[in-house]
């Protein structure tokens, strides 16, 4: 069998991070481009689907739609952001939405009391706190991620409910909207926001020691454990880093709509796990990447925005909504058998 | 050396008269079958029939194409072409169940076990007695301890679930299930590989017996001694191809070996190294010990109820410290319990000659300088998604990195030099793990303690499941590591490498210590091993 001999392959530097590469091996350029567009679908597909959308609705690509798409999906975004670390690191995380809600409540309410930016860091540390509970709950009490999160998502949802009294909390402060409202030269806040934690989230994860670590513990825990690795704190981290995101995602719709409420984004967390999923991150952890996020977050956008500017009803989003996260998983599945 | 004339040809020659009759009597015949990957080609063009009533051994290097040749048979791997016939049909290519349907039956490495069912749920699992509908326990019982009679072992008590029991007998109700659902065709892949000794010989008697009753069995082995003892026909894989077949009497065990590496100079070097290895049992490297040294580590009392009782044993630097004894005899605990695996240990430990706990996590172990490659390679030591150099680097990642943000440049530099130490092939340092074979993941783990060295490594059956070639290059790794002043705890089912490494042997019996042998004061051999864990007076002490 031929080889070529060859320098280990440095250019071979993936936002994928240690997943993927190329290796020593001749391949033709048939398979390699075959390689190539297996792993870079996702994008084709979105690039297809905007092209689409432009066709059936030629406003599309105007800036004026764009920064609507990006905007109002920029909370939904930063939470994917987390997301992503939890379900590399083998995790799940159901009770994003509570704490998404939570800290929309938390930011709302302490405007009242406290300075206006140090009640937006304090409803950060709400999510903080419940997304340390998380991860105690699932490395100290071994408990796993998915029931563990299920319980925490109703109990955070609660606690929400009773502080709030299960009513609408609308601060007076006139600067509780600028996070959401504002714009820096066109670009609205919430964007700028979501594409910084983005470019933070994508360096983290595929060029820190802590990303690398997160990929060896949802790879293999147990090897990563034996090389050293402290599999429960990084797993404890994922966890925080999950619960800051989606307070940040919080705390942003609570000042685009200048209203703080215990009983939003029930949807988040359904929306948050298809968007990582879409992207082609695995569910069994160990595999993806943050640039997929972003992608599963424009696909899902582009979609949401086709059907509102058609005028089809949210039943019909649903529905496609559903196709598309099963076929993504299939897809998945089908391309890991041929691997 | 290929052979130029076909090789079903010279078989027939070769084992006319003897057992090979008709075509009637041929079990499974192969025709030209290839199988190519994207890359590479795992088979080809192998032709060969396969008489009824025998046992087939197929040998040859990891990534030879023997086990890719059974996987053809058993309905997991489609070929690219060619033709595979059981008793004259075509077989349903990569279509298990219809092989299964066909009479052929794989038994895998990796058992489908499904541990909480009893013994004859298993063994009838997928094919229970019923009757409208509703599960006859009874009758699954009586037909069970039928055929645990017909066969030859002993039964299972009613009621234990499959995951109590031993690998061997796990294995027994999986060769048991093949019988129930009229297999003619037994396929073994690496049967004894996680056996014990006696279990081996149960084995092999027992694949004696089924051949008796007419079952043809095709096994793929790296033990050529078992090879010899129970196959009728030897069949030689190399680099893909079929490169030599014939009756057990043309075959010793020299020439398997040499057919299997060829003509590779490298590997006639390897297999130099492996006729050493009688040598080497006999001259005992010198004592790396210099007199009144603390030993890095001393354990004593070491106890992990219900696996290990009172083991005591120190480890100096430079040392090879072998644990021998039989396949659950407590070794892979008392390593574990080492790197505070085993919660539950108990017993005093002593580091550079200063008390300490027992470790109670991995990194805790870690901070005393032990480290342990595990027996499940992919299980548990690598992150098989992940490519070479991020496993070499995982030991200690934060040396390739700078202000927090690693360095892929110097990851790559770093880790190629460390697995380049170990023979593996620097050009495929950008490989996923998964895509490697068994030797060079071996080759990683090793490479991965080299890069972040601690001062005690425990290797735990460092060579099971690897060719000879990189047995020998991984068994002299070891031992240059430990003339560089690291101690090894070593465990290996393959007693003669426990011989030929080690300075001292602690040998184990029932996770007690049976004995200590110490190189310098009587040559260590397996059958001193042995009878020390039989507790038997060492009657092949001249030997």
């Amino acid at each position: 069998m031929l080889r070529l001999k060859r320098q280990p392959s440095l250019a071979a530097a993936t936002a994928d991070g240690g997943v993927a590469t190329f290796g020593g091996r001749e391949r033709s350029t048939g398979q390699m481009v075959g390689g190539i567009l297996l792993r870079y679908a996702i994008v084709f597909v979105l690039v297809v689907l905007a092209i689409v959308s432009n066709v059936l609705y030629p406003g599309f690509f105007e800036w004026g739609n764009l920064r609507n798409i990006l905007s109002q999906n920029a909370p939904v975004g930063l939470v994917a952001i987390g997301m992503t670390f939890v379900m590399i690191a083998g995790g799940f995380d159901l009770s994003v939405s509570a704490i998404f809600a939570a800290a929309g409540v938390a930011a709302a309410s302490f405007t009242g009391h406290m300075p206006i930016g140090l009640a937006f860091l304090a409803a950060l540390g709400v999510g903080l706190v419940g997304g340390a509970v998380n991860g105690a709950i699932v490395t100290r009490l071994k408990v796993n991620p998915f029931v563990a999160t299920l319980g925490t998502a109703s109990a955070f949802s609660g606690l929400a409910l009773l502080y709030s009294h299960s009513q609408p909390i609308v601060p007076t402060h006139t600067g509780f909207t600028w996070l959401g409202t504002a714009r820096w030269s066109g670009v609205p806040v919430s964007v700028v926001i979501f594409f910084a934690a983005f470019a933070i989230g994508a360096v983290v994860l595929s060029r820190t020691v802590f990303g690398r670590s997160v990929y060896a513990v949802g790879g293999n825990t147990e090897a990563a454990r034996l090389a050293g690795i402290r599999v429960d704190l990084i797993r404890f981290v994922t966890y925080t880093i999950t619960g800051l995101c989606a307070a940040l995602g919080g705390i942003i719709i609570a000042s685009q709509t200048g209203v703080g409420q215990a009983d939003i984004g029930a949807n988040i967390t359904l929306d948050s796990i298809a968007i990582v999923i879409i992207g082609g991150t695995s569910l069994l952890g160990g595999e993806g990447a943050m640039w997929r996020t972003l992608v599963g977050l424009l696909i899902l956008a582009t979609i949401n925005n086709l059907f509102d500017s058609l005028a089809l009803d949210t039943a019909a989003q649903s529905l496609v909504k559903g196709v598309i996260v099963v076929g993504a998983v299939a897809l998945d599945s089908y391309t890991r058998r041929r691997h | 050396m290929l052979r130029d004339t076909p090789v079903t040809v010279a078989l027939e020659e070769s084992m006319s008269g003897s057992v090979l009759a008709d075509a009637a009597d041929v079990a499974v015949t192969y025709s030209g079958v290839t199988k190519e990957y994207a890359a590479t080609v795992a088979l080809r063009d192998a032709s060969l029939s396969l008489p009824a009533g025998q046992v087939h051994a197929f040998v040859g290097e990891n990534g030879a194409g023997k086990s890719t040749c059974l996987g053809v048979l058993a309905g997991r791997i489609a070929p690219t072409s060619g033709e595979v016939r059981v008793w004259g049909e075509e077989i349903g290519y990569g279509d298990p169940r219809a092989c299964r349907r066909a009479g052929v039956v794989a038994i895998y490495q990796e058992l489908t076990i499904v541990p909480a069912l009893s013994a004859q749920a298993n063994v009838f699992l997928g094919l229970p007695l019923s009757t409208r509908g509703f599960l006859s326990e009874k009758a699954m019982r009586a037909r069970y301890l039928e055929l645990c009679r017909e066969i030859g072992v002993p039964a299972v008590p009613d009621g234990v679930p499959a995951g109590k029991l031993s690998v061997a007998e796990q294995q027994l109700l999986e060769i048991m299930r093949a019988l129930v659902s009229d297999a003619r065709v037994i396929l073994f892949d690496e049967p004894t590989a996680s056996l014990a000794l006696d279990e081996r010989d149960a084995l092999l008697r027992l694949m004696d017996r089924l051949r008796s009753n007419g079952i043809t069995l095709v096994f793929v082995s790296h033990n050529l001694d078992e090879v010899l003892e129970v196959a009728d026909t030897v069949t030689v894989f190399r680099e893909g191809s079929i490169v030599a077949r014939g009756a057990r009497q043309e075959w010793d065990k020299t020439r398997v070996v040499r057919e299997m590496l060829g003509g590779k100079i490298a590997d006639r070097i390897k297999h130099e190294l492996l006729e050493d290895a009688q040598a080497m049992t006999l001259e005992p490297p010198a004592p790396a010990r210099a007199a009144g040294a603390v030993p890095i580590v001393r354990v004593e009392g070491l106890t992990v109820p219900g696996a290990v009782e009172d083991v005591s044993f120190e480890i100096h630097a430079g040392e090879i410290l072998g644990l021998g004894g039989l396949v659950g005899s407590g070794r892979t605990t008392v390593l574990r319990a080492l790197v505070g695996l085993e919660p539950r240990a108990t017993g005093r430990m002593w580091v550079d000659g200063t008390p300490t706990s027992l470790p109670r996590s991995v990194r805790q172990a870690r901070r005393y300088g032990l480290a342990l490659i595990p027996e499940d390679r992919k299980g548990q030591g690598l992150v098989l998604g992940m490519d070479a150099m991020n496993n070499v680097a995982l030991s200690d990642l934060g040396s390739v990195s700078r202000g927090g943000l690693l360095s892929r440049r110097r990851m790559a530099k770093q880790t190629t030099a460390m697995a380049e130490s170990f023979g593996f092939r620097g050009d495929r340092i950008g490989e996923l793990a998964r895509n490697l074979s068994g030797g060079n993941q071996q080759k990683l783990l090793l490479a991965r303690w080299r890069f972040c060295p601690p001062r005690i490594l425990l290797a735990d059956e460092p060579t099971r499941g690897i060719d000879i070639g990189a047995k020998a290059e991984i068994m002299s790794s070891l031992e240059a590591m430990a003339q560089e002043g690291l101690g090894i705890i070593v465990v290996s089912s393959e007693l003669e490498e426990v011989c030929a490494l080690s300075h001292r042997v602690v040998v184990l019996a029932e996770g007690r210590m049976a004995g200590l042998l110490e190189r310098h004061e009587t040559s260590i051999t397996p059958s001193r091993i042995m009878s020390t864990a039989f507790g038997l007076e060492d009657v092949h002490a001249a030997a």
